[in-house]
């Protein structure tokens, strides 16, 4: 049982000090390691497996190999939340040492201007549905000593307004990506055909306020790109690691890539004509214009085009391919039914 | 992660971040920071009271003390330092710089890269082994759609407070006109960059033709730019006039914008309308059977 050595009247004031005799399972457990961190860097020499089986009440009742093996599950539990126990064999000194150099964060000195960089970044972060790893961020921002208010002097601001469909499935995803599962989902497509689909997920990203997960799609034996809201109910495989993430792999390179290039489909060429006054608008993405204003454009992402000639409205018109045309005129068929009948 | 890991990670943060502030942190901080209850933060703490030497004495053990609502460690042992970031602290670090390192103006980018690279050389072993894709598989990316020309452009005249001259596309009118701005800051929102001008207006970087740097300004101007960033978030921009239906919601749209109102409607593909006034709904059923027209072979 726990205790307060202080008998303050108001709970919010007290000292706390523990006991330690009742304690059971898991809780024993944590404690036994947060002693352990704590006897090993606390020591001016390395320690011993016999001097821990001494220390250690739940080391002293095993024979040593099962006390080992203790041992080197709460060694490698700690490794896993970054804490390094290394074993010294040195000529007059062996045994474990915890290196806090790779261990704890050195000490860390940031400028005014970063600090206000990182604060708007975070908050921006903080305030999008579905960021993954929110509680792990708000820790580093602690660790770092900044606070997302930071901001206040900046003259800039950011904001990722996201939707809010499949944003559910962004945390267990972006888990998968971290741990190199597997994962398993029914995907409707733009065209409303919905299939099974296994794929190794080797990244997840936000992108003009749609997530998606991107990777290995068994199936098709290639990399694909899914959109989170057209997801329904991902499965993570347990256990892990099921796949290794292709050297050269970055989502960060799917920015240079413009959507028109996402494999959702076989490549095609579209021809669409705009209006050279607004040109400019799309000349970076679709590249020059022929002398009658018709780009040709390479895609695998024919709805991604779709939306960009339906938002030039009046000033463009996608002439090929007749399929692009059709998705084009049922766009603007169901436009047309959301505004029939009396306004409400 | 288990929850014995949720509260070693926890420990290893609360012991020295509390012992660095001299007066203590309040609960509620804690409790933010932490993203737990009062309730487990009373136990975490009891928790914390009790780690030490095994079989040691009292003044080995970390000592921690509430008082008027806020946390004390007043012996941290030797727990004075927090752990490295771990694989999740630096995918949420670099995810959140990641839309300020590419296709930003050139300073904001640099910065980014250089905090970005600080970060990642502050992760633990575990989260380096896991490779050094680990900050760049949780992304948020930028559109990119912008001329990094204009970007450096309208960077320079923000340093150097100076107005622009430049060829815009109003999406509003759908037409391209000459204008002076002066600009008050950059707001980037869903991955694209807008420039804030000295009156208030929003200046998609996408949508300039041209931009060149006019004179200085006579001073800097006063906006409110979390305001701007709220409004472009919400699209709660003009004057509210046309009323947009987007599925349960209703959205007041300005008709200053009536052409970008139409134009973000029928991006939607029918899960948006426009429900008022009727002058609007009209222009909008109009416009949708002329372009239909075109499509219908």
């Amino acid at each position: 049982m726990y205790h307060t050595a202080s008998a303050a009247s108001d709970p919010s004031e007290a000292l706390l000090t523990g006991g330690r005799s009742a304690l059971v399972g898991p809780m024993k457990r944590l404690e036994r390691l947060l002693d352990l961190v704590h006897v090993l860097q606390s020591s001016r020499e390395p320690v011993t497996l016999s001097a821990l089986k001494d220390a250690f009440a739940d080391y002293r009742g095993a024979n040593d190999e099962s006390m080992r093996r203790k041992f080197e599950r709460d060694k490698a539990e700690l490794a896993a939340l970054g804490i390094v126990l290394q074993y010294v064999d040195d000529e007059d000194r062996k045994g474990y040492v915890l290196d806090t150099e790779a261990t704890y964060l050195p000490e860390i000195e940031m400028g005014e201007e970063d600090r206000a960089l990182l604060a708007t970044a975070a908050q921006a972060a903080l305030a999008t549905p579905g960021f993954p790893h929110r509680q792990a961020l708000r820790l580093a921002l602690a660790k770092l000593g900044t606070d997302p208010a930071d901001d206040e002097r900046s003259l800039l601001r950011v904001g990722h307004r996201a939707e809010r469909a499949g944003t559910e499935h962004v945390e267990a995803l972006s888990e998968a990506v971290a741990e190199r599962r597997r994962v398993r989902f029914r995907y409707r497509r733009a065209d409303g055909e919905v299939r099974e689909r296994e794929v190794d997920p080797y990244g997840i990203f936000l992108r003009e306020g749609a997530w998606y997960l991107t990777g290995h799609d068994h199936a098709r034996d290639a990399m694909r790109v899914f959109r989170c809201s057209r997801m329904e109910a991902p499965e993570v495989s347990e256990g892990g690691p099921d796949f290794e993430v292709p050297e050269g792999f970055s989502v960060a390179e799917l920015r240079s890539v413009s959507p028109l290039r996402w494999s959702v489909h076989s490549p095609t060429t579209a021809e669409v004509w705009v209006d050279p006054e607004v040109a400019f608008l799309v000349a970076r993405d679709w590249g020059e214009a022929d002398a009658e204003g018709v780009f040709r454009v390479e895609t695998s992402n024919l709805d991604f085009l779709v939306d960009q000639v339906l938002s030039l409205g009046q000033r463009a018109e996608l002439r090929a391919p007749a399929e692009g045309r059709a998705r084009i005129a049922e766009a603007l068929r169901a436009v047309l039914d959301a505004h029939a009948g009396s306004a409400p | 992660m288990s929850r014995i890991d949720d509260d070693l990670t926890r420990f290893l943060f609360l012991v020295p971040y509390v012992a660095q502030h001299r007066h203590g942190v309040t609960v509620r901080e804690l409790e933010d920071i932490l993203s737990i209850s009062s309730k487990e933060l009373a136990k975490l703490l009891e928790r914390v009271a009790m780690v030490g030497a095994p079989d040691g004495g009292p003044d080995e053990l970390v000592e921690v003390y509430l008082e008027g609502g806020r946390v004390h460690v007043a012996l941290p042992q030797r727990f004075t330092r927090p752990p490295r970031f771990d694989v999740r602290e630096m995918m949420a670090l670099l995810a959140a710089l990641a839309p300020l390192r590419a296709n930003a103006p050139p300073s904001i980018g640099e910065r980014a890269s250089k905090l970005s690279e600080r970060i990642a050389g502050l992760a633990s072993e575990r989260a380096a082994a896991i490779g050094k894709n680990v900050g760049d598989q949780v992304q948020i990316l930028a559109d990119g759609a912008e001329d990094p020309a204009v970007l450096r452009t309208l960077e320079t005249a923000l340093h150097e407070s100076k107005a622009i001259e430049a060829e815009y596309w109003t999406a509003g009118r759908d037409e391209v006109g000459a204008r002076r701005i002066e600009p008050a800051g950059l707001v980037q929102v869903r991955g694209a960059w807008y420039l804030i001008g000295g009156d208030a207006k929003t200046f998609k970087v996408e949508r300039f033709r041209r931009v060149t740097l006019g004179e200085p300004m006579a001073e800097a101007p006063d906006v409110d730019l979390e305001e701007a960033r709220r409004r472009l978030e919400e699209l709660d921009l003009g004057d509210g006039r046309t009323e947009v239906r987007v599925g349960e919601r209703t959205i007041h749209w300005g008709t200053g914008g009536a052409a970008g109102t139409r134009r973000w409607v029928r991006t939607q593909r029918g899960r948006a309308a426009i429900t008022g006034p009727p002058e609007a709904r009209e222009a909008m059923i109009a416009e949708t059977e002329a372009l239909l027209a075109r499509y219908e072979d």
